[in-house]
C-alpha cells in the first residue's frame, strides 16, 4: 500500500524527497488529496515499506503527517 | 566604455546568468509553490535548488534559513526593523553604509534605540581598543558589521572583533565581500548575513539574500506578510522557514539568475577572481601611487582591502574628476558619497567625497592601466 507524506510547504516536501532519493527510495511528488486537506501543495507518496527510512528522517524533515491510502480512504498513521 | 563602477553593480553578467534569467521567463509557467501543475512544481524546484547553492556557498547548514529577499538593503532593514525594540543598545562601525545607517537613524527616532557608531581610523578599520572599551560599557544587543567598505574596499579584521557576549547578536553586511572573498557561515560566529545578489555574486539587481542562525527567527518579527503558498487555510503568517519572511511572489527570474551567477563563481574559482581583481587594483594603484597630486583613501597595505579604491585629485571635485573620466576616456566610475557619508566623514572625505575606482573579474589588466593613464592625464592637466 502507499503512504502519502505531508510536510509544513514545498521547501520541505523537496528537501525530504532529496535525502530519500540519496538513501536510495523513489518518492513520488504528489498533489496533496483533497480528503487529507483543502491547501492546494504537495506531499510525499512512499510504499509502505519505506516507513521505517521515513521515520528515520532528520528531526527537521520529519513529516507532520503521514496516511496510509486505503481503499477506504486514508488513514492517518503518525501524527507530529 | 570602460566599466569600473563594480562595486555598484556587477557587469558585464555571465551568459550562464542572462541564459538562465531568459530561460525563466521563457519556459516556466508557474510560480512556486503555488500549485501542482508541471510549471508551479518546476518553479518549485528551481527555487529549492537556488536555495541549496546559497546555502551550500556560504556554509549554512540548512537551507531553509536562507530567505531570499529584494537586496542587502531589505534583508539589513529585516533584521534591524524587525529585532530592535525600544531602548535597545546597537553598535555599528564608522564606515556603515546607509541601508544600516539610515534605518538605525529612523528607529532611534521612533524607538529610542542607544546608537553607538564605533570609531575607525583613517583607512576605515575598527579601533579595537574603542570597541573594547564600549564593549566593557555595556555589551550591545545588536553589533552591525560592516565586512567591506563600499567606498574603502576595507575589510574588517573579523576575527580580533569576534570577542562578543553571549547577548550580542553579530549582523555581518556582506554586500561588498560575497563573491570577493570566502564566507563560511558554518565556521564563523555570524547570527545574520545580509548582502546582494547583483554585486559579486553576479546575479540580476532585485535579488538577496539574509541567513538567519538557527533559533533566531522566534523573535525576528517580519517585514512582509502575505500569501506563501502553504497553510492557506489559516490567515496568520507560517512560522517556519523560509515561509515566515518571504510572501507574494518570487522573484523567481531573478534568483536562478542568481543562482547560475554562484555556478559561474564556483566554476572559476573564487580565489582565482580574488587574485584577478586584487591584480586590477594594484595596477591601478601603482601607477597612480607617485603622483603629488593624486591622494588614495583605505588601506596602505592592499592585503586587508578588495578592489574599491577611492581617490582624489587635489584641486577638482570628484564629480568633475568622473565627469571628465567619462566623456574624454570612456571610463565609468561612481563620484561623491557612495551612500556612506559615515565612511566618508571616518576618511576625512566629506562632504565632497571621493572618486571611486572599482574593479571586477571581467575588467581586464589593460582596462586598469588604461584607468590609471586617465587619471594622471586630469591631473597633469586640471
Amino acid at each position: 500500500m502507499k503512504i502519502i507524506c505531508i510536510f509544513p510547504s514545498i521547501h520541505f516536501v523537496l528537501k525530504a524527497e532529496k535525502h530519500l532519493k540519496a538513501s536510495g527510495l523513489q518518492p513520488d511528488l504528489v498533489p496533496v488529496p483533497k480528503e487529507i486537506s483543502g491547501d492546494c501543495g504537495m506531499a510525499l507518496e512512499l510504499e509502505e515499506k519505506d516507513l521505517p527510512q521515513i521515520k528515520g528522517l532528520p528531526p527537521e524533515l520529519k513529516p507532520e503527517a503521514i496516511y496510509l491510502r486505503t481503499s477506504k480512504g486514508f488513514q492517518k498513521l503518525l501524527d507530529s | 566604455m570602460i566599466y569600473l563602477d563594480q562595486a555598484a553593480t556587477s557587469f558585464p553578467k555571465p551568459t550562464e546568468v542572462v541564459e538562465a534569467v531568459a530561460s525563466s521567463l521563457r519556459n516556466i509557467p508557474g510560480s512556486p509553490g503555488r500549485s501542482a501543475h508541471k510549471g508551479a512544481i518546476e518553479a518549485s524546484r528551481l527555487l529549492f535548488e537556488a536555495r541549496e547553492k546559497i546555502a551550500a556557498f556560504i556554509g549554512a547548514p540548512d537551507s531553509s534559513r536562507i530567505i531570499f529577499t529584494s537586496g542587502a538593503t531589505e534583508s539589513l532593514n529585516l533584521v534591524l526593523q524587525g529585532l530592535l525594540k525600544k531602548g535597545d543598545r546597537v553598535f555599528a562601525t564608522g564606515m556603515e553604509h546607509n541601508a544600516v545607517a539610515r534605518v538605525l537613524e529612523q528607529l532611534k527616532k521612533e524607538r529610542g534605540l542607544e546608537v553607538i557608531y564605533l570609531p575607525c581610523d583613517q583607512e576605515g578599520f575598527l579601533i579595537l581598543e574603542e570597541y573594547e572599551k564600549a564593549l566593557r560599557q555595556k555589551p550591545p544587543k545588536i553589533f552591525c558589521l560592516n565586512l567591506v567598505s563600499n567606498v574603502t574596499g576595507t575589510v574588517q579584521p573579523f576575527h580580533e572583533i569576534i570577542t562578543l557576549k553571549e547577548e550580542t547578536l553579530l549582523l555581518v553586511d556582506a554586500a561588498q565581500a560575497i563573491g570577493h572573498l570566502p564566507l563560511d557561515v558554518g565556521a564563523l560566529p555570524i547570527d545574520f548575513l545580509a548582502f546582494s545578489g547583483h554585486k559579486g555574486l553576479f546575479g540580476p539587481p532585485g535579488t538577496g539574500v539574509l541567513y538567519l542562525r538557527e533559533g533566531l527567527e522566534t523573535d525576528l518579527r517580519p517585514l512582509k506578510f502575505g500569501g506563501t503558498g502553504s497553510r492557506s487555510e489559516s490567515l496568520k503568517q507560517p512560522n517556519f522557514l523560509p515561509d515566515r519572511f518571504e510572501c507574494g511572489t518570487p522573484n523567481l527570474p531573478g534568483i536562478v539568475g542568481l543562482a547560475a551567477g554562484v555556478d559561474f563563481i564556483e566554476k572559476i574559482g573564487l580565489m582565482r577572481i580574488h587574485r584577478h581583481e586584487t591584480a586590477l587594483a594594484d595596477i591601478f594603484l601603482e601607477k597612480i601611487r607617485q603622483h603629488p597630486k593624486i591622494k588614495i583613501y583605505g588601506p596602505r597595505d592592499r592585503v586587508k582591502a578588495t578592489a574599491i579604491v577611492s581617490v582624489n585629485i587635489e584641486g577638482l571635485s570628484p564629480s568633475e574628476v568622473a565627469r571628465r573620466l567619462n566623456e574624454e576616456f570612456k571610463i565609468a566610475v561612481r563620484p561623491g558619497l557612495h551612500c556612506a557619508p559615515l565612511a566618508h566623514q571616518t576618511i576625512g572625505t566629506f562632504p565632497q567625497g571621493t572618486v571611486r575606482f572599482s574593479f571586477g573579474y571581467f575588467n581586464r589588466l589593460t582596462e586598469a592601466e588604461r584607468a590609471a593613464e586617465a587619471l594622471l592625464s586630469i591631473a597633469e592637466k586640471k
